[in-house]
């Protein structure tokens, strides 16, 4: 297994100085209104945090997600894994609690609280019973404030890793998942398995724990929301008692770390006793942050993001009855983003489903998309948007993203209207400057004996 | 609110309306699944299941999925071994247009021959997926190896050769066999205008057949056998389990808190002391598969080759010793996370709309969620463990084991089973 060598960052403040404890509102407005209904009240705390409440009090439930920028691409060089095992670990212990007291303390009361960690943020959530909130509030600060990093904790959760990273060896979408990463973004932290390596995961020590946590863990990088059958009031309260005391920190900001652009065409084949080849097949994207990016989810929503509305499941499935499935999709983070084509298929019809990727590339680079299409994909976005977010949990990640990838506050309402704004020369324009059917990476885990793909895809 | 109202012919319509909800989501469930089938024909009502999106009097598959997708809707369907379900999911304001959609898939598709050809290829790659995905790979074979070739021991998937021989005749036939209104319950959760609910569901579904034919009915036996595939993969899949009880058991309370104590949750006995005291797991959880006539209590397990004796050892050990070991305190939790999940699960309106359904097939009746809470309250701990007692008793495990293992691994290891 190749290790990719991850980059510097910088800016990164490792003795960040202690911010006056108290909490205080210093903005403080309406986030969302109109035609949704979803009401957040959006507010600055004064040691860095981005506070969002909802309310919703049709159950006696409350949700919060906490975003904090310590996320794969901060891990130093040769440490890769450091993010994820340092937000796997926060429920295992902390100076005041055993995993096993978290774990019980909070299942006791029938909610749960975990961590998981995403190369541009990690998100640490907590779900409880309205009655028992402060409870909630009370561990979720625990472990968010004061993980212990236990030593013995760290190395079971190590072999848990790799035992986990080794099996999945036996999956072929996770294997050309992986390979794709690596192919596409190369050196860039975004190549890399959030995971890390068998071999890096054994490099991470206790200090590495502790000096990340200290180093992005604060309230400047954190972002909070809270939705469910809370008042706003109540809300603030909780967070005065329970996370007053947490540091402001500086805020994190990663070097323009460019990810190195490929022009030509790259194929990897793993060969496996597989009856199918799971192929992935694309090459860079965009961010988040990209204006285009709006133009680009219709245009790949036409393409193959739709479900069975797409042209690839069209022709590749229903035309063709090469695949169960096949999709694209855009995977646009912060820093920059990869476009995939990911489909499964007979190992023999392998290099047929590729072609017909490739055709469909091109075409849609070539003419304009029907107005049929381009309506059904308006309608389709805009009409799902809001079932997207109608559970606590869901409208709570969601703000979550709106407030990392700085979508506005006005971003439910302007929705539709950026959507409903491209037009059939916009899907045109994004589809040939952001597709390449001629320099792109191929990924095909398969019986290669059985798959052949031809040489052609790789030259 | 929840109401039960019936369909000109008969066909159970129940419903819970929110009004704190923009969309509406509605499921037309049929008691058919991979256990009403036999082996010649395994695979069918799953085959039917896709066959009908392939086009209707009215619209072609595109049409279908155009259409669908114009009103931003989730429109799908899935089968398992006792019901197939078509749902969609849209905004309130769409209401009339989903029903339209989805009865229309449901009442005039007309399985077109050549759809049914390429239908074939496609499920075969669904098929060849999950062979070569070996965590899904094993719950099958051990739900063959448990229930053995007939009824619970079918794969909902069934097999390539069998899906081959299937004719459009064949399906036809099937789905009238099948698809009679005294085989199917509708439901709708959401945000809904009540009167044009019923009132179109009468003029489509509530005019569906109801001549059915008396389902065979056969009880199936348990078989605590001990399976191993060898496979040359990198971990072990390990599926282990008693015979648990119905989705109808007077005991499923029970059940479902001795589940939680001993394998649902961070804090429950398997996933603290085989994966977090001791490591040696990378995944484990216990699970409750229960039908409407027999069940299931599974455990899987994912670890590498020298530490699967050990993981059945202990995980045995601690089943074999719950009745006498398990606490006030672990009830308690138990209880807390249940009802937690409960309320959680009342968000959703795909989950509110299959709860409602379900209880309709399994019990012909509703029970809110403080009805099932005071079930789950009135468990003691005498009564959990006297239950646990009768349930795992000396009676034989099942074992299947999927992973790089050699029968001749497990010869020593056979009376920790027994």
């Amino acid at each position: 297994m190749r290790i990719n060598r991850p980059n510097k960052t910088k800016n990164v403040s490792r003795c960040p100085q202690l911010i006056a404890a108290s909490v205080f509102f210093v903005l403080c407005f309406s986030l969302f209104t109109g035609a949704y209904a979803l009401e957040a009240k959006r507010s600055l705390l004064e040691n860095g945090m981005t506070l969002m409440v909802v309310e919703k009090h049709n159950l006696p439930v409350v949700k919060v997600v906490v975003g904090i920028k310590a996320g794969s691409i901060y891990e130093p060089e040769g440490k890769s894994g450091v993010a994820n095992l340092a937000a796997s670990l926060l429920t295992e212990g902390t100076f005041k609690r055993t995993a096993r007291q978290i774990s019980s303390e909070i299942e006791f009361v029938g909610g749960s609280v975990g961590a998981s960690a995403g190369e541009d943020y990690i998100t640490v959530s907590l779900s409880v019973l309205k009655k028992d909130v402060e409870l909630g509030f009370d561990i979720l600060s625990d472990i968010i404030l004061n993980p212990s990093f236990p030593e013995d904790e760290l190395k079971k959760k190590a072999e848990i890793i790799k035992a986990d990273i080794i099996s999945s060896e036996d999956d072929p979408s996770y294997v050309a998942q992986r390979e794709f990463n690596k192919a596409v973004f190369g050196e860039h932290p975004y190549g890399r398995l959030l995971s890390g390596t068998v071999e890096t995961i054994e490099k991470i020590s206790r200090d590495d724990l502790v000096g990340f946590h200290s180093g992005y863990y604060t309230a400047g990088n954190a972002i909070m929301s809270v939705v469910g059958d809370l008042s706003s009031q109540e809300a603030e309260e909780l967070i005065k008692k329970y996370f007053s005391n947490w540091r402001a920190g500086s805020v994190t900001t990663v070097s323009a770390q460019k990810i190195p652009v490929q022009k030509k065409r790259n194929t990897v084949t793993v060969d496996k006793d597989l009856t199918q080849a799971t192929i992935s097949l694309g090459h860079l994207g965009v961010s988040r942050e990209d204006p285009d990016y709006y133009s680009l989810t219709v245009m790949n929503y036409i393409l193959g993001g739709g479900g069975f509305a797409s042209r690839l499941m069209d022709n590749i499935r229903e035309d063709k009855g090469l695949v169960y499935d096949v999709h694209s999709y855009f995977n646009p983070r912060k820093y920059g983003g990869s476009f995939e084509v990911s489909l499964q298929t007979k190992n023999e019809s392998a290099n047929k489903a590729i072609e017909e990727v490739l055709e469909e590339i091109r075409k849609i680079r070539s003419e304009r998309v029907s107005d049929a299409e381009l309506t059904g994909a308006q309608l389709f976005l805009t009409g799902s948007f809001p079932m997207k977010i109608e559970t606590s949990s869901r409208i709570a990640n969601f703000l979550i993203a709106v407030e990392f990838y700085r979508l506005g506050a006005d971003y439910i309402d302007k929705y539709p209207t950026y959507i409903n704004s491209v037009t059939k020369e916009d899907v045109l324009r994004v589809a040939k400057k952001y597709l390449d059917p001629d320099n792109y990476t191929i990924i095909v885990v398969a019986n290669q004996k059985e798959a052949g793909i031809r040489e052609e895809y790789s030259k | 609110m929840y109401k039960k109202v019936l369909l000109d012919n008969g066909i159970p319509l129940v419903s819970f309306k929110s009004n704190d909800v923009r969309s509406v989501c509605v499921g037309i469930w049929v008691n058919t699944g991979s256990r009403h089938e036999d082996i010649s024909n395994n695979g069918i009502s799953h085959f039917l299941e896709h066959m009908f999106f392939k086009g209707t009097a009215e619209r072609t598959s595109q049409a279908i999925a155009m259409e669908s997708d114009n009103l931003g809707a989730e429109l799908n369907a899935f089968t398992s071994s006792e019901t197939t379900t078509f749902y969609i999911k849209a905004l309130d304001q769409y209401l009339s247009h989903a029903l339209g959609l989805l009865t229309d898939i449901f009442q005039g598709s007309t399985f077109p021959l050549q759809e049914i050809e390429k239908e074939k290829g496609i499920i075969a790659e669904e098929i060849k997926m999950v062979e070569d995905s070996p965590s899904d790979l094993v719950h099958d074979l051990f739900n063959r190896s448990v229930w053995g070739d007939e009824g619970l021991g079918l794969s909902v998937l069934g097999n390539i050769e069998v899906i081959n021989g299937f004719t459009r005749d064949s399906l036809v036939k099937y789905r009238e066999s099948k698809y009679a209104a005294g085989n199917i319950v509708v439901a709708c959760s959401g945000n809904f205008d009540d009167n044009l609910l019923v009132s179109y569901l009468n003029k489509t579904i509530g005019r569906v057949h109801d001549s059915l034919k008396p389902e065979k009915s056969f009880s199936q036996k348990f078989n605590g056998k001990i399976n191993i595939v060898s496979k040359d993969l990198s971990e072990s899949h390990i599926c282990l389990g008693l015979q648990g009880v119905s989705a109808t058991s007077a005991e499923r309370y029970k059940m479902y808190l001795l589940n939680t104590i001993l394998g649902a949750g961070a804090s429950s006995r398997l996933f603290q002391e085989v994966r977090e005291k001791r490591g040696l797991v990378y995944s484990i959880y216990s699970y409750n598969a229960t039908y409407y006539d027999n069940g299931l209590w599974g455990i899987y397990a994912g670890t590498d080759r020298k530490h699967v004796i050990d993981v059945i050892d202990i995980t045995v050990n601690e089943i074999r010793n719950i009745s006498d070991t398990v606490t006030d305190y672990e009830l308690t939790k138990a209880k807390n996370q249940l009802k937690g999940n409960l309320t959680f699960a009342l968000e959703s309106t795909n989950s509110r709309m299959t709860s409602i359904a379900r209880q309709e097939i399994n019990y012909g009746r509703y029970y809110t969620p403080e009805e099932i809470l005071g079930f789950v309250d009135a468990v003691t701990l005498d009564d959990l463990k006297f239950f646990a007692k009768k349930l795992i008793g000396g009676n034989p495990f099942a074992l299947t084991v999927y992973g790089p293992v050699s029968e001749r691994d497990f010869k020593a290891y056979e009376k920790i089973l027994r």
